[in-house]
């Protein structure tokens, strides 16, 4: 019974863990090279390529000056586009949560099948959205926003509905006691203590939707993502490298405020 | 008489606040000594100057004829292979097996390539048996650590110092987490090994009956500076209700902004493990 | 999150103050007039488009449908191998941009500048940057990928790795552990859910970009969707959408049945 006794090696591990890692490891590495194999690389064509990275990378160390002004409006046009989406997507995303989240709805069926809706609607990526909307009803700021529209809501609904049902039944029970309304209820009870996370969710989502929105540009909506295509068409390296310039720095701001923003709202709830 | 520790006017504060304001203290082997004193009074940050796990700001620690304080790198790690230390929330590697929580107290002595290999000599890993034998746990020896109830954990962290053949036994509230019966059964056997392997062993608690049944000699400490050193039984009910007055001013003060910013971090990311579940 | 169990009728919600209110609103109009859009085209638009859907999406049309299938194992394995490379690399990224495992704040802030240029610019502008340089191919989509998962997947490494209670750490530096054994014994095995968690999340981000990038050349099914659209067969292209939509769904179930198995 004592294992001391026994001249036997100790093993670290058991025999059965001690071969488990390996196990693992070569599935691992074995998906990894029938993946690779499988979708056969043109690596000579890459290579090609890379042995004159460093000319071609040389073009971008530009920066164009004269297109700025240009850049910045197009830019704040796919900022404008992200945050039309987010202020119209908040509303519906708001209204369309209580309905749905467990705990708050009205009705068990139609929670379930907005449930579902939303995670067939977040499993259609952004830009196929925007491209079924501009093949329904033409090019513009119009199709950009109804098509952000679908993921905006997608994201912020599942996130809504995963802060309202944190809450529980506590306070809903106690001010149905009270003979108050399924409206009053949502409007008085519940919707005051959530205000922060539901905020919190807002300013994180317009991350994605000026991403996102930078990116449809790419794909016909108007704003800094066709000004891009554009340079690239024209092989103006100055203008590619000041736009994307233009992109990061806005990317960063935005990513940094919202940090603040975030940050003071979670301050306010920790008091 | 020979000293395994000597400790002369040790100092320490955190910005405005003076945890450690002058401590003069001896150490002999084969002794259990007990730090009480209430929150704040200096105790934890006492011990871990000890081992360098904080850096004093003034005074001498003399760990076997070498200056604690003026170690650095290497040498450091080396003295510190030397020190055992047990923790109030054990701090085992959670997701790692028993056997090996414990052979890490061999990291210490070993290179890097051997234990990365898990080459740890057969003469160890026997010991490290034999250790947990004497605890009970050599039959859990494969479980991962944090599958272990508390009072067991403590036991692997206990096995885990020992097996670092320390000289001296640092134990930083070791019961401070644990049900009365684990305490028990935790202390007996702290106090048992120091009598048996000849330690030196030091303990902070804030229990005054646990150190007036284990101690050998006890130690109050209160606003940084030591206002009590005898045996158990020169400890009266007076003396030690002094300790232990007018405690709560100084802890409000550890709440520093550090903390603060901690919590807050540890909210934000909770947030962001919601968005990407 | 934090304890929400309790009944918090009394709880006031937070003041924000007007001018937070009227500054939102203001930025909010501004928009709107920027984009001029027009409210009643707005209001008619969302209609028009569930109109058009159901007139000429619906239903799908599968005929044809296997010509696909390569494609979409072809997205498929983009994903899967993006995100083997994008995790190595990230893993890297992530040592480098902890503190707890990078002492040298220099390197560190290099780091963070490197891998914030990354993952602020949108995945499809660099997709589009990338197929500049080295033309239409297969080894830029997977450069794209990589690019669209790489800084993110560093910072949620690092976060992660500095997430690891430091008191546990504690133990090792006290038996005299050196940094390098502390990071091998210490952090990497407590690191290996969160490595876990996230690689699995950049996979599920991989699957959806390696559906779009395609529509930029950088291959993949996207191309498809796009071609069919401008086709206007719609019943072909919904038919390929709701598979993409299906594969999507399909790898979140995977995904979260793997999260599952590591703890």
């Amino acid at each position: 019974m004592k294992m001391k006794e026994t001249a036997k090696k100790i093993q670290l591990t058991p025999l059965s863990t001690a071969l488990k890692t390996p196990l693992i490891a070569a599935l691992l590495v074995t998906v990894f090279v029938v993946s690779v194999m499988a979708l056969h690389l043109d690596i000579a064509k890459f290579q090609s390529r890379l042995a004159n990275i460093g000319k071609t990378l040389s073009h971008f160390v530009a920066f164009d000056i004269p297109t700025l002004p240009k850049a910045l409006l197009e830019m704040l046009s796919s900022i404008s586009l992200g945050i039309g989406a987010l202020a119209i997507g908040s509303v519906i995303s708001l209204a369309l949560s209580f309905l749905a989240a467990a705990n708050t709805t009205p009705n068990r069926f139609l929670a379930a099948s907005i449930k579902g809706g939303i995670a067939l609607i977040r499993a259609v990526p952004a830009l196929v959205w925007v491209l079924m909307v501009i093949a329904s009803i033409g090019f513009g700021n119009t199709s950009g926003l109804v098509g952000l529209l679908f993921p905006t809501c997608g994201y912020l609904i599942k996130s809504f509905i995963a802060s309202i049902e944190d809450k529980g039944m506590g306070t809903i029970e106690a001010l149905q006691a009270t003979g108050a309304g399924w409206f009053e209820i949502m409007l008085f009870g519940v919707l005051p203590g959530l205000l922060t996370s539901l905020l919190s969710w807002t300013s994180m989502r317009l991350e994605h939707n000026i991403a996102e929105s930078i990116s449809l540009g790419m794909v016909g909506v108007s704003g800094v993502g066709s000004m891009l295509m554009r340079a690239l068409g024209n092989y103006h390296y100055a203008e590619i490298t000041t736009i994307t310039v233009v992109i990061f720095v806005t990317m960063l701001t935005v990513e940094l405020a919202v940090g603040q923003v975030r940050k003071k709202l979670n301050g306010d709830t920790t008091k | 008489m020979t000293q395994v520790l000597s400790v002369c006017d040790l100092r320490k504060r955190y910005g405005k606040f003076e945890a450690l304001r002058g401590v003069d203290l001896d150490f002999e082997p084969g002794k259990f000594t007990v730090i009480i004193g209430p929150s704040g009074a200096g105790k934890s940050t006492f011990i871990r100057c000890i081992n360098r796990m904080v850096d004093p700001d003034g005074g001498e620690i003399v760990f076997d004829s070498a200056h604690m304080e003026q170690l650095r790198g290497a040498a450091l790690r080396q003295r510190r292979a030397m020190i055992g230390m047990i923790f109030q929330h054990y701090n085992l590697v959670a997701r790692t097996n028993v056997l090996r929580n414990v052979l890490h107290g061999r990291l210490g002595y070993m290179p890097l390539w051997k234990s990365l290999l898990g080459a740890y000599p057969e003469s160890e890993k026997r010991r490290a048996l034999d250790l947990l034998d004497e605890v009970g746990l050599s039959d859990q020896m494969y479980k991962r650590a944090d599958t272990l109830s508390g009072g067991q954990m403590q036991r692997v962290g206990i096995c885990r110092a020992l097996m670092q053949a320390p000289k001296l036994l640092l134990a930083d509230e070791p019961i401070a987490s644990l049900d009365p019966k684990s305490a028990e059964v935790v202390m007996e056997h702290l106090k048992q090994t120091t009598k048996q392997r000849g330690l030196c062993c030091i303990v902070n608690l804030h229990q005054v009956e646990f150190a007036r049944k284990y101690a050998d000699r006890i130690i109050g400490l209160k606003a940084g500076r030591v206002v009590f050193e005898g045996s158990p039984a020169t400890l009266s009910d007076a003396v030690a209700r002094d300790i232990y007055e007018n405690a709560e001013s100084r802890l409000e003060n550890q709440l520093t902004g550090a903390d603060i910013a901690r919590i807050e971090d540890e909210e934000r990311v909770a947030l962001c493990e919601t968005v990407a579940a | 999150m934090r304890d929400s169990g309790g009944v918090k009728l009394t709880k006031t919600p937070p003041r924000v103050p007007a001018i937070s209110i009227a500054g939102t609103l203001a930025v909010l109009v501004a928009a709107f007039m920027f984009l001029e859009v027009d409210f009643v085209e707005l209001l008619s638009a969302f209609p028009a488009f569930i109109g058009f859907f159901a007139e000429r999406f619906m239903p799908p049309d599968f005929s044809g449908f296997g010509e696909y299938l390569p494609l979409l194992l072809e997205t498929v394995l983009f994903a899967v191998v993006a995100t083997y490379l994008s995790s190595v690399l990230a893993l890297v990224g992530g040592l480098l941009l902890s503190e707890r495992t990078n002492s040298i704040a220099w390197l560190r802030f290099v780091a963070k500048v490197a891998f914030s240029v990354l993952r602020n610019v949108p995945y499809l502008v660099w997709a589009v940057i990338l197929v500049y340089i080295f033309g239409i191919g297969n080894m830029v989509g997977l450069l794209a990928l990589i690019f669209a998962t790489l800084g993110l997947l560093s910072r949620s490494y690092a976060e992660s790795l500095n997430e690891i209670a430091g008191s546990k750490m504690e133990a090792l530096q006290a038996v005299g552990a050196s940094k390098a054994q502390i990071l091998v014994h210490g952090i990497l095995p407590e690191f290996v859910p969160a490595l876990v968690n996230w690689t699995l999340f950049s996979f599920e981000i991989n699957i959806r970009a390696s559906i779009i990038l395609g529509m930029v050349g950088a291959g993949g099914i996207g191309i498809m969707i796009q071609t069919n659209l401008r086709l206007f067969r719609y019943h072909s292209a919904l038919a390929l959408i709701l598979a993409l939509v299906a594969l999507v769904l399909l790898t979140e179930f995977v995904t979260n049945k793997l999260r599952g198995r590591v703890r």
